[in-house]
């Protein structure tokens, strides 16, 4: 079926080649231009007619190319996007970031890139980057682990391990099994290496091989590998001859920088910022973290984290929502600043309320799995916001109060509200933007990957972004220094970005937190991708009902009918998401005006 | 007295290494109409498309970047002009003072400002600040990694509107690339000001 509409598909596109370009003009040029750009024959594929093509193909020369012939319009909407997506990958990202960036695009099901030749393995697209990376090919090389780019300590013994492996058979492997071999191997040699510590410290070239091993251990649970060649290197250094002194230097530095992050590990927040004030200012711990007498300075106190029974009283007390009037100690935090004046009207809006889409189900629970450091996060499928109970923990250790004492004090609900607001303003701004994505009927995907909604991309993430940190800056604005020794580093960092850069700042910095999230650009890649098949049965259909009406079946009529709303959707999703990241941009910039800074105070006052 | 000396370190080449580091290769970036400017060799742009165009906030210019270290963090040099009615700092004042400052009133986590003093960019005169600063990493996570940023600025006014060129790098890695911004500070040149 799929290979006969193909057939026909291009039986109708070679009768019929010209007529869309009738239309003389700009816009005719443009389209032509940027179809040109993507025709492999023609063998283009330039990332800067691409740009253009993604910033101006919009408006009514889009709506005119879809409504006239929505299969080209998807191909070059998928194409044009694909090549953006691709060099702003390759130029901003290198090493496990950039391997896992270009695994989560090239090895989609739905691979813009592959069409073009560039995919499913990178191998295929090196000599498209040595024309047009301006100098990356090599960073890329090293990234995606090409058995060119390995060295021959790895190429050697790979070769001898029982899979044979030899550049073809290496590069057959998708990127991150790649990642996930080398691991394998680092582990296996690290072992040996451990085995026998003099040996080791005597090879000539132990500290190149534990710099080898050491970037292949870059998987889940290479840790402890890493932390075993440290000691190895510490090791190799005292028993070393003074000619090999110098060398094994590098290796102990390396290792004291890998003490100094192990030693962050298992630390409260608190705790943690205390050791970075002493590692890296010499200042005072817990300077700028307000203190509460709990009974002497020299009190020891336990850091008692909080039961899920407790989480559900705090859930109560921090927000509920009833005739779409938003109360609770949250609701008190939030109102009056622009941000949030615009979550308490998203529940009041009697128009979402109809659909539900702005109930407020609120929840403080501990994220596990992959969501164990997350802060906070929203799920479309249950419309739950919820806040990581780890952040109370942290509010409650740095006050040395227990979970029971926040709970009963009036001060420590406004200051566990304080903490997590920004993350409770980020992630309702989430289920904005899914309310909104129904009402305009852009949530089409249904059940994809167990998800419904519109796709996510990370424009999404950008004005989440900028919304809290524009919530956290008139907050600082209204209520002086004071507030920004009340919440996490992390959110008075984006706040102070924010008022520095504006919402651009977001937009780049944030990209490499979500690596398995596509950019605007390579979600419209792969969302077009996916529509090809439907696109070229309604370019078939509605050239039928053209050309011969009374041949068109009632069933085919009832799929143009349904296909041609598909993909009207997704090219309103196109245009509608472009207009919306200019649209909250600019009224994020407007209310940054506004924010200016308050007088400045340098060194926070005692007890702020 | 050591974070007064490491910055001082960090301040004084640029002004020694701006005589010899426009022999060095580069790449010519000319903004239309703006400036040109010349970036460092192998250098990649960083600009995003979405959101709004240079056009609509009247921001013009460029952003090149090295690379990535293994925190995720790469030298960065900018070179913008910010016409008048732009979106993102009305006056070259407000930009300075929003960068030579704590831009929210309070430094809690250890930043450092330098005095804002005279300099050139090119042959135009230009205000010169600079400050370390601080990234966390992971972001967003419940215990970052707090990790020193260093940061130059040659803000630029002109009779219509100003220009900005910028340097920023991870503590650690800043004094490498000095020499490269100190080139395209010396490259700088604004068309029909």
């Amino acid at each position: 079926m799929k290979n006969k509409l193909k057939i026909l598909s291009l039986a109708a596109a070679l009768l019929l080649p010209q007529y869309l370009l009738a239309a003389a003009g700009p816009g005719a040029d443009l389209v032509q231009k940027c179809q040109d750009n993507v025709d492999k024959a023609k063998k283009q594929l330039s990332p800067v007619v691409a740009q253009e093509c993604v910033q101006k193909l919009n408006g009514p020369a889009l709506t005119e190319l879809k409504n006239a012939d929505p299969e080209k319009a998807a191909a070059i909407i998928s194409y044009n996007n694909a090549l953006v997506d691709f060099k702003k990958l390759t130029s901003n990202y290198s090493g496990k970031s950039l391997a896992e960036a270009l695994a989560r695009e090239m090895e989609s099901d739905y691979c813009a890139l592959c069409d073009l030749g560039l995919g499913p393995r990178p191998e295929a697209a090196f000599s498209w980057l040595e024309t047009n990376s301006g100098g990356r090919l090599e960073t890329v090389k090293r990234a995606v682990r090409t058995w060119d780019a390995l060295g021959a300590t790895r190429t050697r013994s790979l070769a001898a391990e029982a899979e044979n492996y030899a550049r073809d058979s290496w590069n057959g492997q998708q990127i991150m099994a790649r990642y996930e071999r080398l691991s394998t191997w680092a582990r296996k040699n690290t072992d040996i290496l451990t085995r026998a510590p003099a040996a080791a410290a005597a090879k000539p070239d132990f500290a190149a091989l534990a710099d080898t091993l050491r970037a292949d251990l870059v998987m889940d649970g290479d840790d402890y590998y890493v932390d075993q060649l440290d000691s190895l290197a510490i090791n190799a250094a005292k028993a070393a001859p003074a000619g090999a002194a110098a060398a094994a230097k590098k290796d102990k530095a390396a290792a004291d920088a890998a003490g100094k992050a192990a030693a962050l590990k298992g630390r409260s927040a608190s705790e943690q910022k205390d050791y970075l004030d002493g590692a890296f200012d010499n200042a005072l711990p817990g300077s700028g973290v307000p203190a509460v007498e709990t009974g002497g300075k020299s009190a020891k106190f336990t850091p008692v984290p909080i039961t899920p029974a407790q989480a559900v009283q705090l859930s109560a007390k921090m927000g509920t929502v009833k005739d779409g009037k938003f109360t609770g100690y949250l609701a008190d935090e939030v109102r009056g600043t622009k941000a949030g004046d615009e979550v308490v009207a998203f529940f009041g809006d009697k128009t979402y309320a109809a659909s539900g889409g702005n109930a407020l189900n609120l929840k403080f629970e501990r994220g596990t799995g992959n969501l164990s450091n997350a802060l906070g996060w929203w799920s479309g499928d249950k419309k739950t916001t919820t806040v990581n109970t780890n952040l109370v923990d942290d509010y409650c250790a740095g006050k040395k109060i227990t979970p029971e004492q926040m709970l009963k004090s009036d001060e420590h609900l406004k200051g566990v509200a304080r903490y997590v607001a920004p993350n409770f303003v980020h992630e309702t701004m989430h289920q904005r933007q899914d309310a909104w994505a129904s009402r305009n009927g852009l949530d089409y995907i249904k059940y994809r990957g167990g998800s419904t909604g519109q796709p996510y991309q990370m424009e999404m993430e950008t004005e989440a972004f900028s919304m809290q940190a524009a919530f956290s800056a008139e907050k600082a604005k209204k209520t002086g220094p004071a507030y920004l020794a009340q919440i996490s580093p992390s959110h008075r960092a984006n706040a102070e970005r924010f008022m520095e850069d504006g919402v651009d700042a977001m937009r780049t910095e944030k990209h490499k937190l979500y690596t398995g999230i596509s950019s605007m650009e390579g979600a419209s890649a792969q969302e077009f991708r996916k529509a090809q098949g439907a696109a070229a049965y309604v370019k078939l259909l509605e050239d039928k009902r053209r050309d011969a009406p009374a041949s068109l079946t009632e069933a085919e009529q009832a799929d143009l009918k349904l296909y041609r709303e598909a993909m009207d959707k997704r090219f309103k999703w196109y245009t509608m998401i472009q207009q919306k990241s200019a649209a909250d941009e600019r009224k994020m910039l407007e209310w940054r005006e506004g924010f200016d800074a308050p007088t400045v105070s340098v060194v926070p006052l005692p007890g702020a | 007295m050591r974070k007064i000396l490491a910055l001082a370190v960090l301040l004084a080449p640029a002004a020694a290494l701006a005589a010899d580091a426009g022999k060095e290769a580069g790449m010519t970036h000319t903004e239309t109409g703006y400036f040109e400017v010349r970036f460092p060799a192998g250098w990649q742009k960083t600009e995003a498309p979405f959101g709004l165009s240079d056009a609509e906030k009247k921001v013009y210019g460029a952003e090149v970047s090295g690379e990535r270290d293994a925190d995720g963090l790469a030298p960065k040099i900018s070179v913008r002009y910010y016409a008048p009615g732009n979106l993102l700092h009305k006056t070259a004042e407000k930009f300075i003072r929003t960068h030579s400052r704590p831009a929210l009133g309070a430094a809690l986590d250890g930043q450092k400002y330098s005095s804002v003093k005279r300099g050139l960019a090119g042959r135009q005169y230009a205000r010169v600040f600079d400050r370390k600063i601080f990234d966390f990493t992971p972001q967003e996570s419940l215990h970052p990694k707090k990790i020193a940023v260093y940061e130059k600025f040659h803000v630029v006014p002109v009779k219509d509107g100003f220009f900005v060129l910028r340097y920023s790098a991870p503590a650690a890695r800043a004094k490498a690339h000095l020499r490269d911004y100190a080139a395209v500070v010396a490259s700088f040149k604004p068309l029909n000001r």
